[in-house]
């Protein structure tokens, strides 16, 4: 097997997927949105609820393959209790970063978050990644907070 | 067993180290396919049924030749009761943009079934809708995976106008009884449109066995190039059916006023055709007669048994098609707790080509109450080899997820 599967798949990613944080009920939510990815049936549902411009509460449920579910459980992980300006701006971040759009420093990224960087080598991949960040793009988009 | 066919095939001689295991979705070419066309651009190539000269008029037999010959092979009956299109996806578009637009109204039924490839369901479910007509959807047997042959006769009535229905699933490798279906249709005056783009690579197909109205198949899936297909209508429809497209190689005669079409299949292949597929097919299906449909449906069945047993083996997979239901080269299954896309990008890592997802067929991977499969499909050109490898890549799998 390659490093770079190895590297994809560390224990950090597999560990997010066996047992994906913060999925719960939101009763106070005023941000949702779901996202798809057609080509494998990946399915986030993300719900938070923003108060004084900070992301209080994070709810992230994923059915998918294990890169999504991971990205899904590591971002809400790091959201939670965010600024939504710092949200906003992490998520553009994340998002140029695994598109390689442009050199985005990682080093200052949350451990969890740098984890994902392995993904970056298998770029039919890197749309289940980019799903749930795409998902609370829209979510932050659309919110009434 | 078939021995030494991988060697006929110049992508994987030229990738020793590939077991290439998604044959379901396109085959590999022979290089007997490649030289066929290479030697028809490089001594035959004139645009067709137009020139004044011997160039143009040999171009135009050899394109015409491979309609004779597809017919022969596929039992058709005339060579003009087939159409080229680009692919069995444009075949199944035309149907239902002519005769389909023609003969559905609102309140009758369209009766698919649950195995359908979105080719042969997304275009029934919109004329449906556009027309206010019904879109029955006929189930499967959860145990054998075999079309429910109950619900499909209740499903058809008089009010039923076309029913459309796949030969060999994409997923499953189903192949449903085409002679009860067109029984069953046939009774209550419904039309049948067959998809064999699955089934042809891989069976004998006989039409004047079963007497469909139309039939659809794809050349890239069964050793010919891609961009080319073939779309069977019997005579009588085809004679009636509005074009599809308009413009050069179909018309009769065209005045400011208006325009006559020439007559099928001439009709239906607007503008210069795609000849080199044409010629691909034609050495496809010498290559394919010549090793024998028969003797390839045995190996590439052995192999998926064989893979198969020793998936099961492994005690972490779920299989969907009972060992004896299996008599072709598809099979799908799942490793337990690991997503399909996973499994394909370990397997992918160790150069074992399989497909995940949904196939392509959504309808049936929710009817299956799954989210995506993982999909090995063998075919002539795979050994026993390959389904070590792709045990071995399975193990792998298993191990990485600590499982």
């Amino acid at each position: 097997m390659s490093t770079q599967l190895d590297n994809m798949y560390r224990d950090l990613i597999l560990d997010h997927y066996e047992h994906p944080r913060n999925c719960h009920e939101l009763d106070n939510a005023n941000g949702t949105e779901e996202g798809f990815n057609p080509l494998c049936g990946d399915h986030v549902d993300i719900k938070f609820e923003q108060k004084d411009g900070k992301i209080i509460d994070i709810s992230v449920c994923t059915k998918g393959c294990a890169i999504c579910t991971a990205s899904g459980s590591i971002m809400s992980g790091i959201l939670k209790g965010l600024p939504v300006e710092e949200t906003e701006k992490l998520v553009t971040e994340v998002k140029a970063y695994l598109k390689g759009e442009r050199d985005v420093k990682i080093s200052n990224w949350p451990e969890t978050l740098q984890a994902l960087s392995g993904v970056r080598k298998f770029p039919i991949r890197i749309k289940c990644a980019l799903l749930p960040w795409t998902t609370a793009e829209l979510a932050l988009k659309r919110s009434d907070g | 067993m078939l021995k030494g066919i991988r060697n006929d095939f110049p992508v994987l001689k030229n990738n020793p180290g590939l077991i290439y295991l998604d044959s379901a979705a396109s085959t590999q070419k022979p290089a007997a396919v490649l030289e066929a066309m290479d030697h028809f651009y490089r001594f035959d190539y004139a645009n067709i049924h137009r020139g004044l000269y011997r160039l143009s008029e040999r171009a135009t037999e050899r394109y015409e030749s491979a309609r004779k010959h597809i017919a022969r092979f596929i039992h058709a009956g005339t060579p003009e009761s087939l159409v080229f299109t680009r692919n069995a996806t444009e075949s199944l578009n035309l149907i239902a943009a002519t005769i389909g637009e023609q003969m559905v109204n609102e309140g009758d039924e369209i009766v698919v079934t649950i195995m359908e490839h979105h080719a042969n369901f997304v275009p029934w479910q919109q004329l449906a809708a556009e027309k206010g007509a019904t879109l029955k959807v006929v189930g499967i047997d959860r145990d054998t995976l075999e079309l429910d042959m109950t619900e499909l006769e209740s499903a058809i009535t008089d009010k039923t106008r076309l029913v459309c229905c796949t030969m060999a699933s994409n997923v499953l490798g189903t192949t449903p009884n085409v002679a009860e279906v067109t029984r069953l249709s046939k009774k209550h005056g419904a039309l049948t449109v067959f998809d064999a783009a699955q089934f042809v690579p891989h069976h004998t197909l006989d039409i004047s066995t079963f007497d469909p109205d139309f039939l659809v198949l794809s050349g890239h899936k069964m050793l010919a190039v891609d961009g080319f297909g073939v779309l069977y209508g019997k005579s009588e429809h085809l004679a009636t059916m509005p074009p599809y497209m308009t413009g050069g190689d179909m018309i009769e005669n065209v005045t400011i006023e208006k325009t006559s079409y020439s007559e099928p299949p001439q009709k239906f292949e607007a503008g210069t055709p795609f000849m080199g597929g044409a010629i691909s097919l034609h050495a496809a299906i010498d290559y394919l007669e010549k090793i024998g449909l028969d003797r390839i449906q045995a190996h590439e069945t052995k192999l998926a048994k064989l893979a198969d047993e020793k998936l099961r083996a492994l005690g972490k997979v779920r299989l969907y098609r009972k060992p004896e239901h299996i008599h072709n080269g598809i099979l799908p299954f799942n490793v337990e707790g690991i997503h399909p896309h996973d499994v394909a990008t370990i397997l992918g890592d160790m150069d074992i080509c399989v497909r995940a997802g949904h196939h392509c067929a959504q309808p049936l991977i929710h009817f299956m109450d799954e989210m995506a499969m993982v999909r090995a499909s063998f075919y002539l050109y795979n050994t026993e080899k390959d389904v070590d490898r792709l045990i071995a890549g399975i193990q792998k799998t298993l191990e990485v997820f600590h499982k």
